[in-house]
C-alpha cells in the first residue's frame, strides 16, 4: 500500500467508528442476549444456550408474524411497483394538471405510518367508522372490518402500498425520463405496436429503476411496524403482527428480552437474505441487457 | 512542505473526529439524562437560564438540573409542568421533565438495562415489585408521617421501607355511568356478587345499552379486566377460591383452579355483555362510551378523564362484586402519583428538595387534580369527582369493602401483564372451552417461566 493509499484510508475511521460502535457492537450484544434468559431490564441475564432459537420452532404466533411479513414484504413490493410504475406512465405523459396529480399522489409519503395507520383505523373502525357510516347510507349493516385478522393483514398490506406507491412512482418516472426516445421511435418506425415496445424497449430499460424500487419496497414492507401498531396493535389475538410488531411485543410488553433478541436475529438475516437475492436477481437481468 | 503540512493536517483532523466521537460515547454514558431526553423531552434550559439570572452562579447547570420522568401526557402534564416552573422559581434548581407517555414502561426498562435512570421518577405501581432496587429508602423524609394508611402498606417492603412520596393513590374497582343504570332500573348498591352483577348486566342489555365496554385493541384494557376479576375468586376477603398465597409463591394449580375468572369472563362475552366491538374499539371509545351512556359499566377507566370527554357524565364507581354470598366486595388501591429518586443519582440533595415539595398540601393538591386520583397524604383537599364518587360508593357498601393491592401487583411476578391481556383475548376470541383452557395455557406458560419453574 503507498503513502496516498494509506492517508486516504484514514479517512474511512470516523465511518468505521460510528459503525462499529452503533452497528457492529449492538449487534453482537443481540447474538449474546439472544442466548439468555433475561427480562429486558434486570442486571441478570442467565445463559439459556440455544432455547430461544429452539422455542421459535413451536411458536405458533410467530408463524402467524413470519406469513404476515412475508405478505407484508411481498404484497406491498408488487402493489407499489404496479401502482408506481402505472402512475409513472400517467404522469409522464402531458395533460394539464400534471403537476398537482404528481403531488397528490406522492402526498400519502409526507405523513408518517403511524398516524396513516390511525386515520385508517376512523376510516375502518366498527362504531362510528367513515366505511360503515357510509355502508349505512346504502342499507347495509355495520362490520367490524379488523375483527378477522386475515382481512387486518389484507388492509395493512393495501394501506402501505398506497401509501409508498408514490416512492416507487418518483424512481420510474426517472426511469422512464432516462429511456433515450430515439429507441422507442426507432421500435415504432420499424413497425412495433405500443405493447411490444414497452415489452422491448421500455421495460428492460427500466430494470435498474425496477431494481432499487423493488429493493426498497421489499425491506420497507418486511420491516413494517408503525401502521400495524396504529391500525391493529397487532390484533386481534396476534393474527395482524409482523415479525418486527411481535418482536417488540415480546421484548417490551412480555419481558422477553433473550426471546426477543433470537428473532431479531433471525428477521435480519431472513432480510438480508430477500434482498440479496432480489438485488443479484435484478443484477443479473441488469447484465442480460 | 506544503505536502507534509496536508498531510498532518488530514490525520490531525481524522483523529480529532474520531477522538471526538468516542468521547462523546463515553460521555452518553457519563451523562444519559441528557441523551435520553430525546422523547417530547421538555428541556428546562430557560428555567435553568431565569434562575442562573436570579442569582445562583456558584452551581454548574448540570448541577442546579434534575431529570424528572413522569408518565402524564395532555392536560394533566400541562398542569404538572407547572407545578415544575413553581418549583424552579422557588429553590433555583432545574428541572428537565421527559415524557414517554404510552412507552413510558418501555424506556424505564430501557433505562434500568442502561443502569441510568432519571434522577426523579413516576413508578406506576411497580415501586416494590420493579424499582425497589432502584430507588432510595425514603422513610426518613419528614412527609413519611403524613402518608395515608390505606397506602403505606401498598409501597412498604418486607422491612417497611418505602421508597417513593405518594402523592396520590388509584382505587380499581367499576366505573358506571349512573344515567344508564338508572334508565335500566339497576341501583349500583345493590349489586353484591358476581349473580347480581349478572342480573345487572341483563337488565342494562335489555334496555338497549351495552353492558360493559371494553377496548380490545389497547390490549392492557383486557389484562385491567382480569385484573379486576381474578380477585373476586382468588385472593378477596370471603372468595370461592382462596390462593392468595400460593399465588405468591409459585405454587398455584393452573390445571385445577386458573380457569374460574376466565371461565366467568367467557360467559359474560357468550351472554353478550360487551360492546360488539371488544376486540377492535380502543380506550379513546371506551371513555366515550362510558361518557355518553351508550355503555354502563368498564374497569379500566378513571372517573377523571370521562369527565374530560363528557362533562355532564354522571358516574359512579362500585367495588368489584364477591363470589360468594359470605364475601366481602373489593377495591383495589394502588400507586397513583408516585415519586421514587434514583438511588445513584447525583443530584440527591436536589430530589430530596423537590419530594418535600410536591408532598406539601398545596402541591400535592395540584398533583391530585392533574391526576384525577385518590389522596395519598393527610391534609390534601377532597375535592375531586373520583374521591366524591369513592366516598360514596365507601358509604353504600359500608362493611362490605375488602381493600387490597392491585391483583397482579401483589400476586404475580413481574411481567405478567401482557399475559393477563393474551388470556383475556383468547376467550374474547373465542368463548368457549377451547378460549379459556388457551387462556389459563398462555397464563400457566408465562406464570411458571417467570418463576423459573418448567412445566
Amino acid at each position: 500500500m503507498d503513502k496516498r493509499t494509506a492517508k486516504m484510508n484514514c479517512f474511512y475511521i470516523p465511518a468505521v467508528c460510528l459503525i462499529l460502535f452503533f452497528v457492529i457492537r449492538p449487534f453482537g450484544e443481540t447474538i449474546y442476549i439472544s442466548f439468555c434468559r433475561w427480562n429486558g431490564y434486570s442486571p441478570n441475564k442467565v445463559f439459556a444456550g440455544i432455547r430461544n432459537y429452539t422455542d421459535m420452532l413451536s411458536d405458533k404466533r410467530l408463524l402467524t408474524a413470519l406469513i404476515n411479513t412475508i405478505i407484508y414484504g411481498f404484497g406491498s413490493t408488487l402493489l407499489q411497483n404496479l401502482i408506481g410504475m402505472a402512475a409513472a406512465f400517467f404522469v409522464n405523459s402531458r395533460f394539464k394538471g400534471n403537476s398537482l396529480v404528481r403531488v397528490v399522489l406522492y402526498l400519502p409519503i409526507m405523513i408518517s405510518g403511524l398516524i396513516m395507520g390511525y386515520i385508517m383505523y376512523f376510516f375502518l373502525t366498527y362504531d362510528r367508522g367513515v366505511l360503515n357510516e357510509l355502508m349505512g347510507i346504502f342499507g347495509k349493516e355495520a362490520v367490524d372490518w379488523l375483527a378477522d385478522g386475515r382481512r387486518g393483514v389484507v388492509f395493512i398490506t393495501l394501506i402501505n402500498s398506497w401509501q409508498f406507491a408514490g416512492y416507487s412512482m418518483i424512481i420510474y418516472l426517472s426511469g422512464i425520463q432516462n429511456i433515450p426516445q430515439m429507441y422507442v421511435e426507432a421500435a415504432a418506425i420499424d413497425g412495433a405496436g405500443r405493447a411490444a415496445r414497452f415489452r422491448y424497449i421500455t421495460l428492460p430499460m427500466l430494470v435498474p429503476a425496477m431494481t432499487n424500487a423493488v429493493v426498497i419496497n421489499l425491506i420497507g414492507g418486511l420491516k413494517l411496524f408503525d401502521g400495524i401498531i396504529s391500525l391493529t396493535n397487532g390484533g386481534p389475538n396476534y393474527t395482524t403482527h409482523s415479525m418486527m410488531t411481535y418482536l417488540n411485543s415480546q421484548y417490551f410488553m412480555s419481558e422477553k428480552a433473550g426471546y426477543a433478541s433470537a428473532i431479531g436475529i433471525v428477521t435480519f438475516v431472513m432480510i438480508m437474505a430477500f434482498s440479496l437475492v432480489s438485488n443479484r436477481y435484478f443484477e443479473r437481468k441488469m447484465q442480460d441487457m | 512542505m506544503a505536502n507534509r503540512f496536508g498531510r498532518f493536517a488530514a490525520l490531525g483532523m481524522t483523529a480529532a473526529i474520531a477522538v471526538g466521537m468516542l468521547t462523546g460515547c463515553g460521555e452518553q454514558q457519563a451523562a444519559p439524562a441528557q441523551e435520553n431526553a430525546v422523547p417530547q423531552t421538555e428541556n428546562a434550559a430557560e428555567t435553568g437560564k431565569e434562575e442562573n439570572e436570579t442569582g445562583n452562579q456558584a452551581a454548574t447547570a448540570s448541577e442546579q438540573t434534575l431529570e424528572v420522568e413522569v408518565i402524564y401526557t395532555g392536560e394533566p402534564l400541562e398542569q404538572f409542568r407547572g407545578i415544575m416552573d413553581d418549583f424552579t422559581a422557588q429553590t433555583g434548581i432545574g428541572i428537565e421533565l421527559v415524557t414517554p407517555g404510552s412507552d413510558y414502561e418501555a424506556v424505564m426498562k430501557t433505562r434500568m438495562a442502561s443502569g441510568e435512570m432519571p434522577d426523579v421518577f413516576v413508578t406506576h405501581g411497580w415501586s416494590i415489585a420493579r424499582y425497589k432496587e432502584y430507588l432510595t429508602p425514603l422513610n426518613t423524609e419528614a412527609w413519611y408521617g403524613k402518608i395515608d394508611e390505606s397506602i403505606l402498606s401498598i409501597i412498604s417492603d418486607d422491612d417497611e421501607a418505602i421508597y417513593v412520596l405518594p402523592i396520590t393513590q388509584e382505587v380499581n374497582g367499576i366505573v358506571y355511568n349512573k344515567t344508564a343504570l338508572e334508565n335500566a332500573g339497576v341501583k349500583a348498591e345493590d349489586i353484591r356478587t358476581m349473580e347480581d352483577f349478572g342480573e345487572a348486566c341483563e337488565m342494562v342489555k335489555n334496555s338497549g345499552v351495552a353492558p360493559i365496554h371494553i377496548g380490545g385493541k389497547d390490549t392492557w384494557t383486557a389484562a385491567v379486566l382480569y385484573n379486576a376479576i381474578a380477585p373476586a375468586f382468588y385472593t378477596a376477603e370471603g372468595c370461592r377460591y382462596p390462593s392468595g398465597d400460593a399465588l405468591k409463591d409459585g405454587s398455584f394449580d393452573w390445571d385445577t383452579n386458573g380457569g374460574y375468572a376466565l371461565a366467568e369472563i367467557a360467559e359474560m362475552v357468550e351472554k353478550g355483555y360487551f360492546n360488539a366491538d371488544l376486540i377492535t374499539a380502543d380506550n379513546a371509545a371506551t371513555l366515550t362510551a362510558i361518557g355518553e351512556g351508550t355503555a354502563a359499566f368498564n374497569t379500566d377507566v378513571k372517573i377523571a378523564n370521562v369527565v374530560n370527554i363528557a362533562p355532564e357524565a354522571q358516574l359512579g364507581i362500585m367495588p368489584i362484586p364477591s363470589t360468594s354470598e359470605d364475601g366481602k366486595s373489593e377495591y383495589m388501591i394502588g400507586e397513583g402519583s408516585c415519586f421514587g429518586i434514583w438511588k445513584d443519582t447525583e443530584k440527591m440533595d436536589a430530589a430530596k428538595q423537590l419530594l418535600s415539595f410536591l408532598a406539601e398540601p398545596e402541591t400535592a393538591n395540584r398533583v391530585m387534580e392533574a391526576d384525577g386520583g385518590l389522596p395519598a397524604l393527610e391534609g390534601m383537599g377532597t375535592e375531586n369527582v373520583t374521591y366524591k364518587a369513592f366516598v360514596e360508593s365507601q358509604s353504600a357498601f359500608e362493611g362490605d369493602i375488602y381493600y387490597d393491592n392491585l391483583f397482579d401487583r401483589e400476586y404475580f411476578p413481574t411481567g405478567m401483564f401482557n399475559a393477563m391481556a393474551d388470556a383475556v383475548i383468547e376467550v374474547f376470541m373465542d368463548p368457549g372451552d377451547g378460549g379459556v383452557d388457551a387462556g389459563v395455557q398462555q397464563l400457566k406458560t408465562n406464570y411458571l417461566d417467570k418463576y423459573g419453574i418448567s412445566e
